[in-house]
């Protein structure tokens, strides 16, 4: 399944503000069967293997893969994705074909912002989301928005809506075309959030069916 | 006497003997009031805990006859999820007022009434399995039909019970988060060793769960139910003819559900 052009634009918004130096990616960390495809040629990943724009990164089963994209941000690829990395020049632009991904902006270059009150100073370091593929309950699938760190711009161009994602919530937007309500959800503390191999397990193996009420569920007599 | 007056006399003739031979118009019969409407309260609160449930249950039932809670039952147990389509049961009650067939009383001045039970308590060991399937090819998608079939082995007076209790809900979902359900279901119980009917209690049912949020659901059912009632013991040792007979009533619940999923 390809991602609509809704999923790509809020990827594309979120990750603007980013300047980038760099302007090749390369494989930082993988797990299980990775493959990168360049043109018509496809190649197993290997840890270090340069990504470039145009390339698509492909996770099989059980596998997962980190792609630097440039110094100040990375994806972590869930089992089962493909992405494609559209664009790393002028701004960050990648494309989610199918799965699951998290991202993380390391630092923003822009003027920091900050909340200072006598002893603390909260500050927008970065920011940490997750952007996947729920079920396909109409005709396209619904897609997941979940912020770990920072806050997230969420928007579907083709209707012209646009909500922000604040740390800690998620939000579905349903079929790839409604917004709902941010809000904490459960299941979303299940995410492995860890993009550090030398931290710990990275690979995140979270059921999204989690996200939907389970109706065999319920019984209340 | 015209042959219109003389079937009219033949036939008064007849519903007099049928009166006087049929056991409803015995005094020694409990009456059978139909029409009658009893109301039920039950509060429950569920603790989801992997695939564990533990629960327990406040319920009371007034009407009919009395005015007060005749009837209140405390339960306590678990659910346990042993397969995706399967939930398993096993729960405790204790209950007070229960009527049963031997309740129907044979006092010394030769008239008959239902022995007072309000203060009677009555244990209950109760196993429960209820598959469920989801029938998503009917259009709405979000359609389960489940079987819900429960042991009942009432430590008062030995009765083991089995309820088979099909049911049909309909989920009403909004933002993939269910806001309604509503169920039609029909409970028959089966009496595995008292009376001279084998269901001996049955109801077609319909009932709705209002997802007040997360934590609460309100639950609102409205059952026709009917109780058959066998000859009593007092009854037997009375001499007088056996009695087979049911009473029906509108049974309105009010249900108060709490989930709590940690």
């Amino acid at each position: 399944m390809r991602v609509d052009r809704a999923l790509a634009g809020y990827i594309v918004l979120l990750l603007l503000p980013v300047a980038v130096s760099a302007v090749e990616g390369r494989v930082a960390y993988l797990s299980g069967e990775v493959t990168v495809t360049s043109g018509n040629t496809s190649a197993v990943a290997e840890i270090g293997m340069p990504v470039s724009e145009g390339d698509t990164v492909e996770t099989g089963a059980n596998a997962t893969a980190i792609i630097e994209l440039g110094r100040d941000a990375e994806i972590k690829l869930r089992a089962n994705t493909i992405t494609r990395i559209r664009e790393l020049e002028e701004r960050i632009d990648v494309e989610l074909e199918s799965g699951g991904l998290f991202a993380m902006v390391k630092r923003a270059v822009q003027k920091a912002f900050s909340v200072n009150t006598q002893s603390v100073v909260a500050g927008v370091r970065g920011t940490q989301f997750f952007v996947a593929f729920g079920r396909e309950i109409e005709d396209t699938p619904d897609v997941w928005v979940c912020v770990n760190e920072g806050s997230v711009d969420v928007e579907v161009p083709q209707e012209g809506d646009r909500t922000v994602v604040r740390e800690g919530e998620g939000i579905n937007v349903l079929a790839g075309r409604q917004l709902t309500g941010a809000q904490p959800y459960d299941w979303t503390q299940d995410l492995n959030w860890n993009m550090d191999p030398q931290e710990g397990e990275v690979a995140d193996d979270t059921d999204l069916d989690g996200a939907y009420e389970d109706l065999l569920d319920q019984d209340y007599d | 006497m015209t042959d219109r007056a003389n079937w009219t006399r033949k036939l008064l003739i007849i519903c007099v003997g049928l009166a006087a031979t049929f056991p409803l118009a015995a005094e020694h019969v409990p009456p059978t009031p139909d029409g009658l409407a009893e109301g039920r309260a039950v509060s429950r609160l569920f603790v989801k805990s992997d695939n564990w449930e533990p629960m327990i249950e406040v319920a009371g039932h007034f009407g009919g006859e009395d005015t007060d809670f005749g009837y209140r039952a405390v339960r306590l147990g678990s659910y346990y999820r042993v397969h995706q389509n399967v939930k398993m049961g096993a729960f405790y009650r204790v209950q007070w007022g229960a009527r049963h067939d031997d309740d129907w009383l044979l006092l010394d001045n030769g008239d008959w009434e239902w022995r007072e039970t309000t203060a009677r308590a009555e244990h209950v060991v109760i196993a429960d399995v209820t598959p469920r399937f989801l029938l998503d090819f009917i259009p709405g998608e979000n359609w389960v039909a489940a079987v819900k079939g429960r042991y009942l082995f009432n430590t008062f007076n030995m009765h083991q019970t089995l309820l088979a209790r099909p049911q049909l809900t309909y989920f009403w979902l909004h933002n993939r988060r269910p806001i309604l359900n509503v169920t039609a279901a029909y409970g028959a119980y089966m009496a595995l060793n008292f009376s001279d009917q084998l269901v001996y209690r049955r109801a077609p049912y319909l009932d709705v769960v209002y997802h007040a949020g997360d934590l609460v659901k309100l639950n609102a059912g409205l059952a026709r139910e009917t109780v058959h009632w066998s000859s009593s013991q007092d009854l037997k040792d009375s001499g007088a003819p056996d009695y087979s007979v049911d009473q029906s009533s509108w049974q309105i619940t009010l249900g108060l559900i709490f989930r709590v999923d940690p």
